[in-house]
């Protein structure tokens, strides 16, 4: 459901955001953190991906499956 | 050849590599990509496990857009592929279904367009002799097991890719590279990834052991390496390895790119978990 919420906010999944979201979600922000540092390090986390521009199309089809 | 291109919310973040690899080798083999204007995300796991009729029109928005492009699209992420194969699956059988997505999405869906991943374009449409041709350096001592994972032949009849059992096309074209493909039977066992973000215990509990496995049975089939086609079986692959057995791990592309004599395997190396350099400088490849 970070993930959903993710697409919802963005249309596409912005890696880093959600596995904080998750991490926070389920309670436990730390144990995991050496293997996001050690990704941070080698560039693999995308902070400013581009989003989908259309938004209200993505949106629409959340509103529409309800 | 010309295709539409979806790389997917992955290949933009954690599968940075596959993204520069795939882009690399298709421009080297004259394969012309053009990114699906204004994609959004498949959807993925998430979508089909809470929602059907999301993760059916997620997948068909961009599907949508890629037929206006007229041309068959590229996915190279698995999971992607998995759901626009399954998505189309559905649109195709089920025209009660068609109609709702079409008007959820705003566009009618022709199911005209072939959606293909990288492996088959690269074996049926390049094909293997074209592109041994272009090697310049030859993979020799690289002695790689080919992980296809779960997603890019299951359910065979929506994926109607390799065989299901035993696919051979990645072998295929790691041995046209010069590779000394080792045979083994664990091509396909899922490799734990949708655990690999998730709860810690079950990181710890299944995520490690089902990663250790095919580890230590890629190095019992005499491997030193192992080539995936998913930026989730590479993720978790390269992150979640025990300290028991560590095998480098490499996408299928970098190694296409690495014996095309292409520039950038190098740095794309750089971003992975487990550090490959040492088996390739050993080899003289690096």
């Amino acid at each position: 459901e970070a993930f959903l919420s993710n697409i919802k906010i963005g249309g596409r999944i912005n890696e880093p955001l959600m596995m904080v979201q998750y991490k926070l979600k389920s309670g436990d922000l730390f144990s995991d953190m050496a293997m996001g540092l050690s990704m941070l390090k080698r560039g693999k986390l995308a902070f400013l991906s581009p989003r989908t521009k259309d938004m209200p199309s993505v949106r629409r089809i959340f509103e529409k499956t309800k | 050849m010309k295709v539409s291109y979806y790389p997917g919310c992955s290949l933009h973040a954690t599968g940075k590599e596959y993204d520069l690899s795939v882009k690399a080798v298709s421009q080297a083999l004259g394969i012309e990509l053009k990114e699906i204007d204004d994609w959004s995300c498949c959807g993925a796991t998430a979508a089909h496990s809470t929602n059907f009729k999301l993760s059916v029109a997620l997948p068909a928005r961009n599907l949508i857009a890629a037929e206006k492009d007229a041309m068959d699209v590229m996915v190279p992420c698995a999971a992607c592929f998995n759901r626009f194969k399954m998505a189309e699956h559905h649109l195709k059988k089920d025209k009660a279904l068609k109609a709702e997505v079409e008007e959820i999405v705003g566009g009618k869906y022709q199911g005209g367009i072939a959606i293909r991943n990288p492996i088959d374009i690269i074996y049926k449409d390049i094909g293997i002799d074209a592109l041994e041709k272009k090697v310049v350096k030859k993979l020799e001592g690289l002695k790689p097991v080919s992980y296809y994972g779960c997603l890019l032949l299951r359910p065979p009849e929506v994926c109607e890719f390799d065989d299901y059992e035993n696919p051979i096309q990645m072998d295929k074209i790691m041995a046209a590279l010069g590779a000394d493909v080792k045979p083994w039977s664990y091509k396909t066992d899922c490799c734990g990834g949708s655990l690999t973000l998730g709860n810690m215990s079950n990181v710890k509990g299944i995520g490690f052991k089902m990663v250790d496995k095919l580890m230590t049975m890629a190095r019992e089939a005499g491997a030193n390496c192992l080539v995936a086609a998913c930026p989730v079986c590479m993720a978790n692959l390269d992150e979640r390895s025990s300290e028991n057995v560590r095998l480098p791990v490499f996408y299928f592309t970098e190694l296409i790119a690495l014996a095309l004599g292409l520039p950038g395997p190098e740095n794309w190396i750089k971003m992975h978990n487990i550090d490959s350099r040492p088996l390739l400088s050993s080899l003289g490849l690096l």
